[in-house]
């Protein structure tokens, strides 16, 4: 009497093991760009503010002198349309392309002095997910470059290299709470959702926008 | 069947297969610009005029004139062939957009970027309005006829335009306009992107 063969699936029972480890490794071997190129070049990791409410939002960032953090609060009021934009000569007009509009985006914020809100970014999203950033040069006046800011006293300044200070520059020292009125061209018509702010990405702060009642 | 003899022709298929893939992509045609067509942009033709709807923007030229020199604010540029100043009329989709990539391509496939010298600049495009970029090449005389303006969200290496939309438009250049091209005398102001289209009457005449 002879010994009855192993089936195949009990032959075979090691490389079917180790066939989906191998299979995760392949893939993962070759996603080595996903995060470079794809996931961190876009606003993919939210912090999501309720209408109205004051949000706190605090992230960690590298600069020239190493790891640190920024926090601070932050309420968006409502939306609403504007035709000109106050700047030092004065209110100025503001030039939009036909069928567009400049919506003024009403922030209130408040952080501690020591804390580098520069660089900030700001966007506009639909409710179909359309993103229309501020740019502070589009709307034909010259706006304030970051939106979250006053733009007299930034607070602390980014180092910039190694020996260089997070120091906060002569008669730039920011209040503990301060407001802004950044001005987005958006098509008309569009029903803006949320205001987006962020530093880097792909962190970012989501405040839903409060709705007029 | 010998164990021996359904484990080599096991190894022969798997080499056949993947040598089979191997030349089905290695034969795979080549766009004119010499990319794989696995690889290739995916390209919508279109003409003066008509609005191309791209996975990221809506893009129409919307005219292209001739000069023989530019005024860029300061001083006069000139060139010895012909400024060849396209006017687009962009609308971005989902998000802000570069154009990074125009070039103009000619019918021997020679390509010619825009020509930096002019001061034309252009911002991103703003999302969902009309945004009114041109954009000046210098180019020889002998690449006139049927001109072939590229748009793409950008160029190597900075862009990644493999598997993505961009557009061919021709511009309309016909060999019997090359003469009235040539024997032009405009100056054409330069002219930053905004939400205004471009003038395009002349700013002045060379003198003969």
């Amino acid at each position: 009497m002879t010994a009855q063969r192993p089936s195949w699936l009990r032959r075979n029972r090691w490389g079917l093991v180790s066939l989906p480890v191998v299979a995760v490794l392949a893939v993962g071997a070759n996603a080595y760009r996903v995060s470079d190129y794809w996931w961190d070049r876009d606003l993919r990791t939210a912090t999501v503010g309720d209408a109205g409410e004051l949000v706190s939002y605090t992230e960690e960032y590298e600069d020239a002198l190493g790891t640190t953090s920024r926090s601070f609060r932050v309420r968006v009021g409502e939306l609403a349309p504007t035709r000109s934009i106050p700047s030092t000569l004065g209110d100025e007009p503001v030039v939009v392309p036909e069928g567009a509009q400049a919506l003024a985006v009403p922030l209130r914020f408040e952080a501690d002095p020591d804390q580098s809100l520069y660089g900030c970014n700001l966007a506009l999203e639909d409710t179909e997910g359309n993103r229309y950033v501020f740019d502070s040069t589009m709307s034909g006046v010259e706006q304030d470059p970051f939106p979250c800011l006053p733009f007299e006293q930034p607070g602390p300044r980014p180092p910039l290299f190694e020996g260089d200070t997070r120091a906060v520059g002569e008669g730039e020292e920011r209040p503990e709470t301060w407001s802004t009125r950044p001005v987005v061209v958006v098509p008309e018509g569009v029903r803006v959702s949320r205001v987006l702010l962020w530093w880097e990405t792909p962190d970012y702060l989501a405040l839903q926008v409060p709705r007029g009642g | 069947m010998p164990r021996w003899l359904t484990r080599t022709g096991v190894g022969v298929l798997v080499v056949a297969a993947l040598a089979a893939g191997r030349a089905i992509t290695d034969t795979m045609p080549l766009t004119p610009d010499g990319a794989r067509m696995a690889a290739a942009p995916f390209v919508r033709d279109g003409e003066v005029g008509e609005p191309l709807d791209l996975r990221w923007a809506e893009v129409e030229v919307t005219g292209v004139h001739e000069a023989e020199a530019i005024d860029d604010g300061s001083t006069l540029v000139g060139t010895a062939g012909v400024f060849v100043v396209v006017d687009l009329r962009v609308v971005a989709r989902g998000e802000p957009r570069y154009l990074g990539g125009l070039h103009l391509v000619d019918r021997e496939g020679r390509r010619f970027d825009r020509d930096t010298r002019t001061g034309f600049t252009y911002t991103e495009a703003p999302t969902g309005v009309d945004w009114f970029v041109s954009v000046a090449f210098e180019v020889p005389r002998d690449a006139l006829p049927g001109l072939v303006l590229e748009v793409a969200q950008g160029e190597d290496p900075w862009w990644d335009n493999r598997r993505d939309e961009l557009a061919h438009v021709d511009l309309g250049i016909a060999r019997a306009d090359v003469r009235r091209f040539v024997a032009t005398k405009d100056i054409i102001g330069r002219f930053d992107a905004g939400p205004t289209p471009r003038d395009t009457e002349p700013t002045g005449q060379l003198e003969p």
